[in-house]
């Protein structure tokens, strides 16, 4: 099975995007000035599209690794042969602990690099990253960022649907 | 020879037509006010037609309705052009009170209207069966642009308290600079 990973940072300041207002006036979005931020790690099969993701709060090398053991859980559940995973070169894909973790992954776990400077190679990023920007997180100021996973996730199961729903 | 007959206009006729010359954007009109004008000084209907390269029937046209219908009669009359728009004012306001509405309640996952959206929710939800470009002329005639909103910042309940307080001693800042100075 054929995997394109990527991640994406969240954060509760909204996105501005344009929208339709009346001339001469200006629409104003209220906002707390609060700076909290969340990531999250999806996983996209590929050609369903359905998607696995895990929210953390920071990108690491850990959380990486945590969301690998999702994914090999749910590969262990469903019996999939083989697993071939792509995806980019960020600090904590390949950093040591991560490598020695998939080093002793293989006998399901398959890793592709992308080039670098390539994002326009992972579907991810267009499919999946900017729609939550322009979708959930444009123009709207969400109180408690748990509010705002909340919608992120309810976006995400409409629009994509998971692979990972009977875990 | 006989003498050209003379159109006798009132006052009230004269300032109208006038006026009518001086407000119109319309060339042809402007031609028909002054040819009936020079009517009204006695030349004839060859000698008007000739300088506006026109018919002797037209300018008698252009005077014979005059005399009969008034400055009302004299006024090009602009017919409407192109078939009749399918979308009537209620539309319009059905379409204002969707675009500013959340597009979560007719389903659509999305915080913000684009154009296309919109359009695909009124042909589907709404029936009202309207294209892309049609929808960005109405959108235009009614005055509501595309624009990026304003991020502001929400202050907290001391905040009024903490700027006075703030202002207060940059009031002082320069005296309390002196007495550090001296004491130094």
């Amino acid at each position: 099975m054929l995997v394109f990973e990527d991640e994406t940072t969240i954060t509760q300041k909204p996105c501005i995007r344009k929208s339709m207002s009346f001339q001469g006036e200006l629409e104003k979005i209220e906002h707390n000035g609060s700076k909290n931020k969340f990531s999250t790690y999806i996983s996209m099969l590929w050609p369903d599209q359905n998607l696995m993701y895990d929210f953390y709060d920071v990108m690491n090398s850990n959380n990486t690794i945590d969301h690998l053991e999702n994914l090999r859980k749910y590969v262990m559940k469903i019996r999939w042969k083989r697993l071939i995973l792509i995806w980019d070169n960020a600090s904590f894909h390949i950093s040591r602990i991560v490598h020695e973790y998939i080093k002793k992954q293989i006998n399901w776990l398959t890793i592709i690099y992308l080039p670098k400077k390539s994002p326009y190679l992972n579907p991810n990023e267009r499919k999946v990253n900017q729609q939550i920007k322009s979708y959930v997180c444009a123009n709207r100021f969400y109180e408690n960022i748990e509010n705002q996973k909340a919608a992120v996730s309810e976006y995400l199961d409409k629009r994509f649907g998971r692979w990972n729903n009977d875990i | 020879m006989r003498s050209a007959s003379k159109l006798n206009l009132s006052r009230a006729q004269k300032i109208g037509l006038e006026s009518l010359m001086n407000n119109t954007t319309s060339k042809s009109e402007y031609r028909r006010v002054l040819a009936i004008l020079q009517k009204s000084e006695g030349r004839s209907y060859e000698d008007i037609g000739h300088e506006h390269a026109v018919n002797i029937r037209s300018v008698q046209r252009w005077v014979a309705a005059f005399i009969h219908g008034g400055i009302e009669e004299v006024k090009i009359k602009k017919t409407p052009r192109g078939s009749k728009s399918r979308i009537t004012d209620e539309n319009k306001e059905i379409i204002l009170s969707v675009l500013f509405n959340d597009p979560h309640i007719f389903g659509y996952l999305r915080n913000t209207w684009s154009l296309r959206s919109l359009a695909r929710c009124l042909t589907d939800e709404l029936d009202i069966s309207i294209s892309f470009k049609h929808l960005q002329r109405i959108i235009r005639d009614i005055g509501i642009r595309c624009k990026r909103p304003k991020l502001e910042l929400l202050h907290g309940r001391d905040y009024e308290e903490r700027k006075e307080k703030v202002k207060n001693y940059k009031h002082v800042a320069s005296a309390l600079k002196k007495r550090s100075d001296v004491s130094i």
